[in-house]
């Protein structure tokens, strides 16, 4: 006997046969129920695990660099406000903040100097001359002290302690540049 | 097999929120979509066991949902879930060692021309009380319309076991439907 041996009622009464069933509603709420239990099903907090398509790798490449550029570019643009604030606040602001301003400064300033003072001292601890960067500190310090002096001078010309700085920095400076010769540097700032 | 007339973007579709989401609606969708016909042939499969079938229809969605992230879509989802429904039903067969619903002798006898009414339901009691391996083939081959080849590798039995199991099929069915009429062969 072979599969062709169906006469035509017989697959014509096979072919009648259904092909669907529906087995009602209970089955369809106990199969999700049990998926539910499983926790498969019903969870709108479950975390959809990610595809790392090659798609997906360049996308998030590129959103990575552009991120990387934006906050670079506010970064920088906030800084260089700051800096123009600040100069905008010596020019324009009155004289309780720009007072304020130049004892926030004058703090900056003094706490620069022991930090620089610091680094100074464990040059020599380790046995290491101060070198060329502590050299060219203390230079652009005194240089400031001067200025803010010349400056002190302008604003009150009989306050006598910004007048002995002043002296006693001018006769510092001419009997280095005596003793260096042409090898004193000029700091620019 | 026969091809199914499903859509197998919207089952992807629907497959890929159960799986990332578990999204309820999607898995109704897709179970009104496939349980119907899935539920039919476990019904077969198992002799017209309805409590059977219903736990094999529950244990498949359990089994496919669970799987689902491994399924790789070279196949419609209609067939990779049917061959986790007959995976299940020969489980349960085997598990609970099942004897036929009817009784061979109850087959082998004489029985009266069915009114016509009564075709359908005659057949799929006759189907219904033939021994597990003998009916699973005859479903499968003659209702789902499976090749042997395709019966050999779901049931894991060999294609001449398979058209062996169909011939004493036939054979039980005509004996108990009293249709032995020599009439042209359809195919």
């Amino acid at each position: 006997m072979h599969d062709d041996d169906l006469t035509r009622e017989e697959r014509a009464a096979l072919d009648a046969l259904p092909r669907e069933r529906d087995p009602g509603p209970l089955l369809e709420e106990r199969t999700v129920r049990a998926l539910r239990a499983r926790g498969l099903l019903g969870r709108g907090e479950r975390i959809a695990r990610p595809v790392f398509t090659p798609a997906w790798a360049s996308a998030a490449a590129a959103a990575a660099i552009a991120l990387f550029i934006s906050g670079f570019t506010v970064g920088h643009w906030i800084q260089s406000r700051h800096t123009e604030q600040l100069l905008v606040s010596m020019h324009e602001r009155d004289a309780a903040h720009t007072a304020a301003l130049v004892q926030r400064t004058g703090s900056a300033y003094v706490a620069a100097l022991a930090a620089l003072a610091d680094a100074a001292d464990s040059s020599r601890v380790g046995g290491r001359t101060a070198g060329r960067d502590l050299t060219q500190g203390r230079e652009v310090a005194v240089s400031i002290l001067h200025a803010a002096a010349n400056q002190l001078i302008r604003i009150a010309p009989e306050e006598p302690l910004a007048a002995r700085i002043l002296q006693g920095l001018d006769r510092a400076a001419a009997r280095d540049s005596t003793l260096a010769g042409s090898d004193q540097q000029v700091i620019w700032f | 097999m026969r091809p199914t007339p499903i859509a197998p973007t919207d089952d992807r579709m629907l497959a890929e929120a159960v799986l990332r989401r578990g999204e309820e609606s999607a898995f109704r969708e897709l179970y009104r979509r496939h349980t119907p016909a899935l539920y039919q042939l476990a019904l077969r499969m198992l002799g017209g066991s309805e409590a059977d079938a219903q736990d094999v229809i529950q244990e498949t969605w359990i089994r496919a949902t669970t799987r689902l992230g491994g399924f790789r879509w070279e196949s419609s989802f209609r067939t990779w879930l049917i061959g986790i429904g007959l995976n299940r039903a020969r489980e349960l067969l085997r598990r609970r060692g099942r004897r036929p619903m009817v009784e061979l002798d109850e087959l082998n006898a004489p029985h009266a021309a069915p009114s016509r009414d009564g075709d359908r339901v005659d057949l799929e009691r006759a189907i219904a009380g033939l021994p597990d391996g003998s009916r699973a083939v005859l479903v499968l081959h003659d209702i789902e319309g499976f090749t042997h080849e395709e019966i050999g590798r779901r049931l894991g039995i060999a294609t001449g076991t398979s058209k062996s199991q169909l011939f004493q099929a036939r054979r039980a069915l005509r004996t108990r439907l009293g249709s032995k009429e020599e009439t042209p062969h359809a195919r």
